[in-house]
């Protein structure tokens, strides 16, 4: 094929991508302090400089590191596990186990409003502990939410990428070939050697795919820490959001300088995520 | 047989739980610890969605169209570089397909901040075309990938056929393809509709308030204490959604029929 006859087949998403870059590129300028308002700012460095000597964005820094990485690995762990136990089922039942999907379509606000009413400590969860006679009155509920622990996060995330991770697995899960487990079965293998000898390598290039898409996700996204609302540490998009709206507009390139460093460090990832999905075999390649 | 399909309905009431507690708090606002099922029913949040119906079916009519428009503005940008992802073979495809998925993947706040600065300098900000735009762009990744499979789920051999038979490039597009090509029209289609659907942040950014919409009428509602009308209005959320896919489906099934496919 021609180069210019590729780029011109290719026109309808190079426009939409040069708008994506150009994003970027506007984000990164305005962390250097270049915003094309009349504020003067004592350095381009400015806005870094404020970050790094703010113990409160390393704190938020690792604090999303952490709410991502367990909510990730937590979700494709809990989904890997529901699928594998789902394609178990014979046949004609299968399609049953799918209440799943209903967090599918969830918006994540919704999301963190159920686990609101879920975890609190007047929740329902709490009251049903109540009733066991295991809790003693809410006061003896452990604090879950907007305590700034990042369980309640974590708990959100869980809930909504169960279902993500659920669709991948059963579309690698398709493709076993069912004799192999029976043959694996018939040679003496059991149960757990099965599962972790032959169905784990088998999906596992789908388990990487989908735990650097969640982490990158839950690391950068907005929505539902914003809901929840725990303020310190707190999510690095809630102080992006702090800096961006709630402050004067000359700390606009404080809010900009997280940003580049998220887009930095998810550039990083997404690096590692081409390479896998180049090594997966045409046909594998759902997402 | 019977343990499996008991261990099934227990799986599935884990997922409908938080449903049914929705359900629960839209029929009754006295509900108190530490009652498990409440005491006392009523209708405030049916009385709520009725008075607030305006705002409502603005914010629903505003989000259900500018959702469907990022999902056909998604196909429309995705169709051709699909087809040639799918069929060709080209030095660093990998590359530039994973480089045209990015928008998927990185935080999108990184880059709608600086698209917010250009929408402003151009006129798009605070605008429905704007919000459009901008949800196109973090969803037509899904597009691409639903339509990329889509059109190696087939051989190329039909269009070969078709075009020794006389037909032209357009009539190839629409007579054979597209049809091929529904079922991944409607899941990307849906994933797309999904995202910019449930979306809150990016239409706030861009929408600045002048855009309506589902998720920012219902914000405000969620981290309110009126538990009763946020779990309505959150119950709301998901009927939407779920009507279109089903009037998709019986459409789509229909016009198979009438062909005689089904």
């Amino acid at each position: 094929m021609k180069k210019r006859q590729l780029i011109m087949s290719l026109l309808s998403l190079i426009i939409p991508f040069l708008l994506f870059a150009a994003g970027i590129i506007f984000t990164l300028l305005q962390s250097f302090c270049i915003t094309g308002s009349s504020y003067n700012y004592p350095s381009p460095l400015f806005a870094y400089e404020i970050l790094f000597k703010d113990l409160w964005f390393v704190k938020s820094w690792f604090f999303s590191l952490y709410v991502a990485f367990a909510s990730a690995v937590l979700a494709t762990i809990a989904g890997t596990l529901l699928s594998w136990w789902v394609w178990s089922l014979p046949f004609e039942i299968r399609r049953f186990a799918s209440a799943q999907r209903i967090f599918l379509i969830m918006p994540h606000i919704a999301v963190a409003y159920i686990i609101i009413i879920l975890l609190g400590k007047t929740g329902v969860i709490s009251s049903i502990l109540y009733h066991a006679g295991l809790v003693r009155g809410p006061e003896k509920f452990p604090s879950l939410v907007f305590s700034g622990n990042g369980l309640d996060i974590i708990a959100g995330y869980f809930l909504k990428e169960i279902p993500f991770v659920m669709v991948l697995v059963f579309g690698i899960l398709s493709k076993l070939d069912p004799r192999m487990i029976e043959t694996a079965g018939m040679l003496g293998a059991g149960k757990l050697t099965i599962f972790f000898r032959l169905v784990v390598p088998f999906i596992m290039p789908v388990l990487n795919t989908s735990f650097i898409i969640l982490f990158i996700y839950s690391f950068g996204a907005f929505d539902l820490p914003y809901v929840l609302g725990d303020s310190y540490p707190g999510m690095l998009s809630l102080r992006v959001y702090e800096y961006y709206f709630q402050r004067d507009l000359y700390y606009r390139p404080v809010a900009m300088a997280i940003l580049s460093i998220i887009f930095i460090f998810s550039i990083f990832f997404v690096a590692l995520y081409s390479r896998l999905v180049g090594r997966l075999s045409d046909d594998l390649r759902k997402i | 047989m019977k343990k499996r399909i008991l261990s099934i309905l227990v799986y599935d009431f884990i997922f409908i739980l938080p449903l049914l507690v929705l359900f629960f708090y839209s029929f009754s606002s006295m509900w108190k610890y530490p009652d498990i099922i409440p005491q006392r029913f009523d209708l405030h949040g049916a009385r709520f969605t009725i008075m607030e119906f305006q705002g409502i079916f603005r914010g629903i009519f505003s989000s259900v169209m500018y959702s469907l428009s990022a999902a056909f503005l998604t196909f429309i940008m995705t169709v051709i570089p699909a087809s040639i992802f799918a069929r060709r073979h080209f030095p660093f495809r990998y590359l530039l397909e994973g480089l045209f998925l990015a928008p998927a993947l990185i935080p999108a706040m990184s880059f709608a901040t600086g698209v917010q600065f250009i929408f402003i300098k151009i006129g798009l900000s605070d605008t429905f075309p704007g919000v459009v735009l901008i949800l196109s762009l973090v969803s037509y990744p899904y597009m691409l990938r639903a339509l990329t499979a889509g059109f190696q789920a087939y051989g190329e051999e039909y269009v070969q056929c078709a075009s020794n038979l006389g037909a032209g490039r357009l009539m190839i597009l629409i007579r054979i393809e597209i049809p091929l090509l529904i079922p991944a029209i409607i899941s990307g289609g849906s994933v797309a509709f999904l995202v910019a659907f449930s979306e809150y942040f990016l239409v706030f950014l861009i929408g600045g308030g002048s855009v309506p919409s589902y998720t920012g009428y219902l914000f405000p509602l969620l981290i309110s204490s009126d538990r009763s009308a946020a779990s309505t209005l959150t119950l709301i959320f998901l009927v939407v959604p779920l009507l279109l896919f089903a009037v998709t489906d019986g459409f789509i099934l229909r016009s198979y029929r009438k062909k005689g496919v089904l």
